[in-house]
């Protein structure tokens, strides 16, 4: 059997064969450009150009300027419908056909491998979408200030993904996983981190502890002052990284006591 | 634990809330044994060995394995997204680590179980038997030492059990120790000891 000679590392195989999982799940792949371009093509017709008074908290400053309704609602659409589809496809990845990788790891296939494969491809799924959503933004904002966008739009989708994952891995149910991951988004990417709202609301201390203000902080602060927002930067990194802790405990929740090859004592 | 012995099973009990599934179950097989569990539906037959290869928690008794492990689940775990030589190919990049791959074998089996034209087939294209025998295949993949069968044969159709009784002839012939679970067991001449779980314990039926 001529395909199945020759030696891969489990980990390359293993992500070229998450990447094809992926690639199979037409619809899902397709709704990954689609839905964006809807709701930035209804953004772009519906919204005005009246300038509105929004805040951007950097570390200790809150900076107060005047956006056009347009530029808002484009940057902030893009990031609730990426930190959305993020989550949907980890929990694709995470919760679907969970059983056949328990079983590959309890034939020894590292849980460690398991993962990091998983994350590199989720990582490159994260990284064409934070560019394709960059690219159509791309007019709103001068050149320099596209690879901050770029980055804040990978982080938000690193962290909503995370959070699909870990959703996806703790229910056996998708419609329980997609309504925890809609919860979540519409509350605060979708809704809570609009500047427009937060802005002039009456409580932020809640609304600047969502998983979204941070990676959010940071697009609107890279595409509208062209400054690095730092502190919003390492925020982001450490709910990344937490998150993705979490996510390889509930790996490990889930495939607790499989056979490793070595004797157990009830 | 004795070099010959693959699986040591001691004093199992298992309870879901106050449903007693296993209550003292001792189970040992050495290099060669061929061993069949049978029971009713609901006995407890996959909780045996879901504890035996660590799946569900049992409340107590020990258990032991040694070498090399192929399972053969009850459930349709395979991964739909995938072709068939996708799944072997990934399974055998896992196996690689017990240095037990024979290719000889498993291209064998290949021909045996008549998968060869199914290989660039989707899994969730496959027929039940079709799948079924992609299931056992990958239980013996990599020629284990100890193998553990659940309900392997389901869907299979004539030749094709008499092609599963064949690999299991050569699989002993190498020295595997192999359990299989099943609610009805034909051709009991081929076993060494068959078990049947009535009530939560292993009660000899032969050997």
């Amino acid at each position: 059997m001529r395909k199945l000679k020759g030696k891969t590392s489990v980990f390359f195989l293993l992500y070229r064969l998450t990447a094809l999982e992926l690639l199979r799940n037409k619809l899902g792949l397709l709704l990954l450009f689609v839905i964006p371009t809807c709701f930035l093509a209804v953004v772009e017709w519906t919204s005005g150009e009246n300038p509105l008074p929004v805040k951007l908290y950097f570390f200790q400053t809150i900076n107060e300027l005047l956006l056009n309704q347009r530029e808002i609602s484009l940057v902030f659409m893009s990031g609730a419908i990426g930190g959305f589809l993020m989550s949907y496809y980890a929990i694709l990845l995470f919760q679907q056909d969970f059983e056949y990788y328990r079983y590959c790891i309890s034939m020894r296939l590292s849980a460690f491998t398991f993962v990091a494969a998983r994350f590199s491809c989720f990582f490159t799924l994260v990284a064409a979408m934070a560019i394709f959503i960059t690219l159509v933004m791309r007019g709103m904002m001068p050149f320099e200030n596209i690879a901050g966008v770029l980055t804040g739009f990978i982080l938000l989708g690193l962290i909503y993904g995370a959070y699909g994952g870990i959703v996806g891995l703790l229910s056996k149910d998708f419609m329980v996983a997609i309504l925890f991951v809609a919860l979540l988004a519409n509350i605060d990417a979708g809704w809570l981190q609009n500047p427009v709202f937060y802005s002039t609301a009456q409580n932020t201390a809640f609304i600047r502890w969502l998983p979204a203000f941070f990676p959010c902080q940071f697009i609107f602060s890279s595409a509208f002052t062209g400054k690095t927002n730092l502190w919003a930067l390492l925020m982001s990194f450490v709910y990344v990284s937490v998150l993705f802790s979490a996510l390889f405990m509930a790996l490990q929740i889930k495939i607790k006591g499989v056979y490793h090859g070595k004797s157990h004592k009830a | 634990m004795d070099n010959s012995l693959r699986l040591v099973c001691f004093n199992l009990h298992k309870s879901y809330g106050r449903l007693q599934v296993l209550r003292g179950c001792s189970l040992e097989l050495q290099k060669g044994d061929f061993v069949g569990l049978v029971g009713e539906n609901g006995s407890g037959k996959t909780t045996f060995v879901r504890c035996i290869l660590g799946f569900s928690k049992a409340d107590s008794g020990n258990i032991n394995l040694k070498g090399a492990l192929g399972y053969c689940p009850q459930a349709n775990i395979l991964n739909r997204r995938y072709r068939v030589y996708e799944h072997f190919k990934l399974m055998e990049a896992i196996y690689a680590q017990y240095n037990s791959l024979d290719p000889g074998f498993v291209e064998a089996n290949i021909d045996r179980l008549q998968l060869r034209p199914f290989l660039e087939t989707g899994i969730s294209d496959l027929s039940s038997g079709t799948y079924q025998k992609v299931k056992f295949l990958t239980s013996i993949y990599h020629s284990p030492q100890l193998i553990i069968l659940d309900e392997p044969y389901d869907g299979f159709d004539w030749r094709m059990y008499l092609a599963f009784w064949e690999i299991i002839k050569d699989l002993r012939s190498r020295g595997a120790a192999i359990l299989m679970i099943s609610h009805l067991i034909y051709d009991r001449e081929k076993f060494d000891r068959i078990f049947e779980l009535r009530e939560g314990r292993l009660e000899k039926t032969k050997g």
